[in-house]
């Protein structure tokens, strides 16, 4: 006896985590079809978000209203909505020139969350299966790469960023087309590892993706080599580490590459 | 009534972690409070569904894999409730201990998937310490709200 349950009890619940781990841990079908069912939950919930800042206009609004400056309150929310349009206007034009000028079918998304664990780097997009996204696919932004889907239901889906070390992505540096595969090193920087240990890097220099798995579409810049030295734990090739050239905090908008 | 209201506050709660941005290199975990809050009130089956929910809804929201902050959670809160005929809930520390052990379980699970390292680590000890502001906050607000929603009848 031990907690107030005897060791027979203590074997079936030890089997049925055990069985819990080995089942929900595989990307079966069933545990798919639930991870869906929750998103598909939750997601009016974190919508929810997009409409608090304008209650607190209304709210800050009626307020003016009942104060003498109210015109004057309301002239300064107005600018500041112009200054926000006009912004989201300069942030939507560089997308809609960088889908011009890329031969490629993408589909713009919106963020709408964020990872909800400290341990995965995700982010949540208002676009899904119904917009043609499905898994693995690139996702990048006027700056550049940003990541791939990973699940995807009807109406959103997931991304795995760029910052994560399971994100992995087959990249060459411009200039000397050294090839290696670029991974997360932390929040806020990458690594390029499996780089020839010979190759001469030059600390500025930019590396974009190879093309070389079929996710990734080539010639997409995902950042600046900070550091090169090689590889502590086996000496046989070189590290480089990368500042990445998308700021993964400010993401507001995205493009899915399709094809 | 108390059911359909706690998974709403469940589901308000996950939207709000996803849409918190991250603070001294760390997202804030609400989750884990509740789950204590759940252990310490609800009847042992409502607070183990609570659990088992509140961590596959966790699991959705992130890119993890699925089920294993809800393998977690569950049994976590079985334990808690167990505890919790033995102890006064109203006691702040043991809300603290609580709270922080429900992240810890839920960090060291996510972490068990994802990778040790410093990064995690540095993580895994601010999300437990957060719980530890965080969970009596939330047993003195939900604690308030049942109070006024009894008041109210």
């Amino acid at each position: 006896m031990w907690f107030g349950l005897n060791r027979k009890t203590w074997i079936v619940v030890g089997l049925l985590v055990a069985g819990w781990v080995i089942f929900l841990s595989q990307p079966t079908a069933v545990a798919t079809r639930l991870r869906m069912l929750f998103v598909q939950l939750a997601t009016p919930f974190v919508r929810l978000g997009d409409y608090i800042p304008s209650v607190k206009s209304r709210r800050a609004l009626d307020q003016q209203n009942r104060q003498l400056r109210a015109d004057n309150q309301a002239l300064r929310q107005q600018l500041n909505n112009l200054v926000e349009a006009g912004r989201e206007n300069l942030r939507l034009q560089r997308l809609l020139d960088l889908k011009q000028n890329h031969p490629l079918r993408t589909v713009t998304a919106r963020v709408i969350g964020r990872d909800a664990g400290n341990w995965w780097q995700s982010l949540q997009l208002d676009r899904g299966r119904h917009a043609g996204l499905r898994e693995n696919l690139a996702v990048l932004n006027a700056d550049g790469l940003i990541g791939k889907t990973v699940t995807v239901s009807a109406g959103e889906s997931r991304i795995l960023l760029l910052t994560d070390p399971n994100c992995k992505v087959s990249a060459i540096v411009q200039e000397t087309r050294e090839p290696g595969v670029v991974a997360g090193l932390t929040d806020t920087r990458l690594v390029m590892t499996f780089v020839h240990r010979q190759a001469k890097i030059p600390i500025g220099a930019k590396v974009i993706s190879s093309g070389l798995g079929g996710v990734f579409p080539k010639g997409v810049l995902i950042g600046t080599v900070t550091k090169a030295e090689i590889n502590a734990g086996t000496g046989m090739y070189q590290d480089l580490e990368i500042q990445p050239a998308v700021d993964f905090r400010r993401l507001e908008e995205v493009l899915v590459v399709l094809e | 009534m108390i059911p359909i209201l706690s998974i709403l506050i469940l589901f308000t709660v996950a939207a709000l972690q996803v849409r918190l941005p991250a603070v001294l290199g760390f997202r804030l975990e609400l989750l884990p409070a509740l789950v204590a809050y759940a252990a310490l009130t609800f009847p042992r089956a409502g607070a183990l569904g609570f659990a088992v929910l509140a961590g596959f809804l966790h699991d959705a929201l992130t890119a993890g894999p699925f089920g294993v902050t809800a393998m977690v959670y569950g049994p976590a809160a079985w334990f808690i409730h167990r505890l919790g005929g033995a102890l006064d809930r109203e006691i702040p520390p043991l809300q603290i201990v609580t709270g922080m052990f429900v992240a810890l379980v839920g960090g060291i699970a996510g972490c068990l998937f994802a990778g040790f390292n410093l990064g995690h680590l540095y993580k895994l000890l601010m999300v437990t310490g957060a719980s530890a502001v965080i969970t009596p906050v939330t047993f003195f607000v939900l604690d308030f709200g049942r109070y006024q929603l009894r008041t109210l009848r």
